[in-house]
C-alpha cells in the first residue's frame, strides 16, 4: 500500500510539539533541523541575491587575508605601492636638500583654551579627557610632520 | 604595472557603479550582442592579466563581479545555507587568489575557473558535514570532473557564463523537483506550497482542506519524508 493510501495516522503529543517548533521556526523563532531542509530547498529553488556590501566585505577581508599570508599576486601590488610610496619619500627629501630651518613646533600649554565656559559640578569629564588628548594628538602629529619636514 | 591603479584606494570611486553596469548587463541575455561580449572578454582579460601582475584592484573587480553568480547559482544552491555559501565564498575568494598565478586566460572567460574553484570548496563542506542536501558529494564530484574537463578543452565562448549561471540555477530546480517527486504527492504540495511559494499557512492549509494546526503537522511530516528519501541517497554521511 503505498503513503498516500494508507490512512492517516493520528499525530502523537511528541509530533505535535515537532509540528509547533517547526512551524515557529519558519517563521524565524528558534530552530529546527527540518526548517533548515526547508531553507535549502527554497535556497535551490529560488536562490536570492548576495548583499553587495556583503560582498564587498569577503572581496576587502579575502585581499586583506592573502596580503597578509603573503600571497605572491597581492604581494607584488603591495611591494609595488611600497617602492612609490619609497621613490616619492626620496624624492621629498631630495627636493628639501639644503634646507635647514628649525621647524615650528607647537609648545606645552595649559588646556584653558580649550574650554570656553566654566565645568559643571557633575559629568562631562570623559567628554573633557577626550577633548584634550584629542588636541594633543593633533599638536604631537604636527610636531612629529614638522620634525620629518612635512606640511 | 598600472601605477594609478595601485595608488586608487579600494573599491575606487566609480568602481561599484561599474560593477552594477556590468551586472546588470550580464543579465540581460538576450540583449547582449556578440561585439559588446567580445568587448566585455576582452576587458575581462586585461583585468586578468593586471590582477596576475598584482593589481589589487583589478583583483577586487573580478571577484566582485562574479562572487554574487558563483552565491547564487554555485554556493547556495549546494550548501543550502545562507552562512555556509558566505563561508564558501569566502573560502573561494582566498583559493581563486592563492591560485590565480596559475590561471591561464581562457576565451570563455575567468568564471569558469573561478565555478570549479568554488565546487571544489563546496564539495569539501558537503563532505564535511552531516546534514541532508539536495546534491550528494558523488553528484558534485561529478559536475567537477565535467567542469573541468570543460576548462580544459578550452570549451566555451564569450556567454559561456552566462549560459553556465541559466544552467545552474535549472539543475537546483530540477533536483528540488525530483526531489519532491519521491515523496507523497500530498506531501510535495505541502512542501511546494508553504516552503517554495512561500504562501500564508492559513492559506496554504485552506487550500489543503485541513485546520491550520493540521497543516502544521502535515509540513513536518511531509518535510520528515522529504529528509528520509535524501538520506537514502546520501549513504557516505552514514555513522562512520
Amino acid at each position: 500500500m503505498s503513503e498516500i493510501e494508507r490512512p492517516t495516522p493520528d499525530p502523537t503529543p511528541e509530533e505535535v510539539r515537532e509540528a509547533q517548533a517547526l512551524r515557529e521556526a519558519l517563521e524565524g523563532h528558534g530552530e529546527h533541523e527540518l526548517a533548515e531542509l526547508a531553507g535549502a530547498l527554497k535556497f535551490a529553488h529560488d536562490p536570492p541575491e548576495i548583499d553587495p556590501a556583503l560582498n564587498e566585505t569577503l572581496v576587502r577581508a579575502a585581499i586583506a587575508r592573502a596580503h597578509r599570508s603573503g600571497s605572491r599576486v597581492v604581494y607584488v601590488a603591495f611591494g609595488a605601492a611600497t617602492a612609490l610610496a619609497l621613490a616619492a619619500a626620496v624624492a621629498l627629501l631630495v627636493t628639501r636638500g639644503g634646507v635647514e630651518r628649525a621647524p615650528e613646533l607647537a609648545l606645552s600649554r595649559s588646556t584653558q583654551s580649550l574650554f570656553d565656559a566654566p565645568f559643571p559640578r557633575q559629568g562631562g569629564t570623559s567628554a573633557r579627557v577626550d577633548r584634550i588628548a584629542e588636541a594633543r594628538a593633533r599638536d604631537y602629529r604636527a610636531n612629529l610632520f614638522a620634525r620629518m619636514g612635512v606640511r | 604595472m598600472n601605477a594609478a591603479a595601485i595608488a586608487m584606494p579600494f573599491p575606487w570611486p566609480g568602481m561599484i557603479r561599474e560593477m552594477r553596469t556590468s551586472a546588470s548587463r550580464a543579465t540581460k541575455v538576450a540583449a547582449v550582442t556578440e561585439p559588446r561580449a567580445t568587448q566585455g572578454a576582452l576587458d575581462e582579460k586585461r583585468l586578468v592579466e593586471r590582477a596576475k601582475a598584482g593589481d589589487r584592484a583589478a583583483l577586487g573587480m573580478l571577484l566582485s563581479h562574479h562572487g554574487p553568480k558563483l552565491y547564487r547559482c554555485v554556493l547556495l544552491p549546494r550548501l543550502g545555507s545562507e552562512a555556509r555559501a558566505r563561508d564558501a565564498l569566502s573560502a573561494t575568494y582566498e583559493k581563486a587568489i592563492e591560485r590565480l598565478a596559475l590561471y591561464d586566460w581562457q576565451p570563455c572567460g575567468i568564471y569558469p575557473w573561478l565555478r570549479v574553484v568554488a565546487m571544489h570548496i563546496a564539495l569539501d563542506m558537503i563532505r564535511a558535514s552531516r546534514r541532508e542536501v539536495l546534491f550528494q558529494s558523488e553528484d558534485l564530484a561529478r559536475e567537477i570532473d565535467v567542469a573541468e574537463s570543460a576548462l580544459q578543452r578550452n570549451q566555451g565562448t564569450a556567454h559561456y557564463d552566462q549560459v553556465q549561471e541559466q544552467h545552474d540555477l535549472d539543475h537546483a530546480r530540477r533536483r528540488v523537483r525530483d526531489a519532491l517527486e519521491r515523496i507523497n504527492p500530498r506531501y510535495a504540495q505541502a512542501i511546494r506550497l508553504r516552503v517554495l511559494e512561500e504562501r500564508p499557512r492559513e492559506e496554504v492549509a485552506s487550500t489543503m482542506g485541513v485546520s491550520a494546526a493540521t497543516f502544521d503537522v502535515l509540513l513536518h511530516r511531509s518535510l520528515a519524508a522529504l529528509k528520509k528519501a535524501l538520506a537514502t541517497d546520501a549513504p557516505e554521511r552514514q555513522e562512520p
